[in-house]
């Protein structure tokens, strides 16, 4: 509607105009950036006020200062550093163990018709059985040491890595295997340049799955049998009852966790500049 | 050098043991520098043909072959295919390289002859992008470039246009009438489209419906460089109203059945 249109009919008041505007906008939540840190410092705050003033005892409860202080108590000691130490050695070498083999087992039995029909029944037989069950045999074919905590974990880590694995490689695209063959692709190089590739993606996220389970694993494995890292530690205080010393070592979890699925992200985005945008 | 059909047949057996004969009986030479167009209702077999050409399906009978060839030398073969079959991993420029890869040229001459195969279809400075950063047009033309940098004695294309607007697809016929004169590959170029096939071909290949024979082979006695020029336009449009006339039929049919099947 033009101006002088308006004019005249608001001259005799007669049509009124409206106007539309996106109605998605509700969907648009945009959050500024110092959000997130300053929620935290919220939280933490109220929690030291909390117990601070004795609304909940420092026993049950111990305020972010008392666990902090805790912390630096233990680091002095070094029992911090060589528990977080144990338990790094103990994931990274199950996880890599796991992933690793998950990886080339999945593309094996993707890619190939037999050892699909032989590995695919027995791998969906293993795969439900929970792992914390079969750590005491683990410990009695291997011993109480340290591989078995690194094989407990693998086994965790592999099913899901196997299972995302070969399905993105039964999923490739089929054209792009006749692109590439079309081009005089062999075999070898149709798996590692064009199966695998484009696999990744999916292959990233049982890596991502895997990640979360080798930390539930990895604790679980060292409270049943293991005198050092993150897992006893939190055992031996609670049983002391020391909860600032457990907290310390549930913050510890904590971090591991998250610079865990940082370091997938990470390397994704570096493996596939092709998917970020 | 040239490309040889003998008494090709291609029958598909599902696993209920239905026999599907795609292809019967196709008997075809495409000689030098020959731009032969293969048309035909759809479901006729033209995919299946381009297929066994490339090697990627086998026929049931008869042979394929490139007869004249040097001693010691293996015929090469570039494709473009309808949905560009890209790797959506690589750079436009990696795309490029890859039929170079396959056939062991060194890293740097790969580079340099992809960078030269993107400068022909116009796409310098877009090396480094991904193949989802370009449109449909662009995605394609790396195909094109793709086929292009290995030097192929055969070019097959797979319907390289039908996936694009139609605009684009008229820039791209010309564009692409262009690039095949600085080539002058032989080609196998398969369409649904009968305006592009006169437009492009030196023969173009009519096929029935399944099982897909040879029913006509018509050559388009106007020379491509002509053929834009308004003197030429009611010959070639008498060419499409001939080729159409000798598909009509089939192609109703065709369409009947996919009615009933509904
Ligand atoms: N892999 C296959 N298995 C079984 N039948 C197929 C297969 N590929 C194509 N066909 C059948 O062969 C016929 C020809 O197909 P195609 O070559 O794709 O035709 P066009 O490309 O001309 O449309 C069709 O009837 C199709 O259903
Ligand atoms: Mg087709």
């Amino acid at each position: 509607m033009k101006t002088d249109d308006v004019k005249t009919t608001q001259g005799r008041n007669a049509f009124e105009r409206t106007e539309i505007h996106s109605r998605m906008r509700f969907l648009e939540k945009s959050a500024p950036r110092w959000i997130a840190p300053v929620g935290i410092l919220v939280i933490l705050a109220v929690w030291q006020t909390v117990t601070g003033i004795g609304w909940v005892s420092e026993a049950d409860l111990p305020s972010p200062v008392a666990i902090v202080k805790a912390g630096f108590e233990m680091v002095k000691t070094g029992e911090l550093w060589m528990n977080v130490g144990t338990s790094l050695a103990r994931i990274a070498l199950g996880y890599l163990l796991g992933a690793g083999s998950g990886v080339i087992l999945g593309v094996i039995l993707g890619f190939s018709r037999i050892s699909e029909r032989v590995g695919i029944p027995v791998a969906n037989a293993l795969y439900p059985i929970p792992k914390l069950a079969i750590i005491p045999l683990i410990i009695l074919w291997i011993g109480a040491g340290e591989l078995s905590k690194i094989v407990v974990i693998a086994a965790e880590v592999l099913f899901p890595v196997l299972f995302s694995t070969y399905s993105a490689v039964r999923n490739t695209d089929p054209s792009l295997i006749r692109a590439a063959v079309a081009f005089g692709a062999t075999r070898r190089t149709v798996i590692t340049r064009v199966i695998v590739p484009a696999a990744l993606p999916t292959i990233f996220a049982g890596l991502r799955i895997g990640a979360g389970l080798s930390l539930l694993i990895l604790v679980a494995a060292e409270m049943i049998g293991a005198q050092h890292g993150i897992g006893a530690m939190i055992l031996q205080y609670s049983s002391l009852m020391m909860t600032d010393k457990v907290l310390v070592g549930v913050v510890l979890l904590s971090i591991l966790g998250l610079i865990l699925s940082r370091g997938l992200v990470q390397l994704e985005r570096w493996l596939l500049p092709w998917k970020s945008e | 050098m040239r490309l040889v059909l003998e008494a090709l047949s291609k029958v598909y057996r599902d696993k209920a043991g239905q026999e599907t004969t795609a292809l019967a009986d196709i008997h075809l030479v495409v000689e030098e520098e020959e731009f032969v167009a293969i048309v035909g209702p759809s479901g006729c077999g033209k995919s299946t043909l381009l297929s066994i050409v490339a090697g990627l399906t086998e026929a049931t009978s008869g042979s394929v072959y490139f007869d004249g060839v040097l001693p010691g030398r293996t015929p090469r073969i570039g494709m473009v295919f309808q949905d560009h079959a890209l790797f959506p991993w690589r750079t436009v420029q990696k795309n490029v390289e890859f039929g170079l890869e396959q056939v062991g040229v060194g890293k740097l001459e790969r580079a340099r002859r992809a960078r030269e195969g993107l400068r022909k279809v116009g796409l310098q400075g877009f090396e480094d992008k991904y193949p989802h950063q370009l449109s449909g047009g662009m995605r394609q033309r790396v195909g094109i470039a793709r086929a292009l940098v290995i030097e192929p004695d055969l070019l097959l294309m797979d319907e390289p246009l039908s996936a694009l607007d139609a605009q684009v697809r008229l820039l791209m016929q010309d564009e692409l009438m262009q690039l095949w004169d600085s080539v002058r590959q032989k080609t196998l170029y398969v369409t649904h489209n009968i305006d592009e096939a006169v437009a492009l071909a030196d023969r173009v290949v009519v096929l029935s419906r399944r099982p897909g024979r040879i029913v006509k082979v018509i050559p388009i006695d106007v020379p491509r460089a002509l053929r834009k020029q308004h003197a030429h336009q009611v010959r070639l449009m008498e060419y499409a109203e001939e080729i159409w006339q000798t598909i009509r039929r089939d192609a109703e049919a065709a369409f009947m059945e996919g009615v009933e099947d509904r």
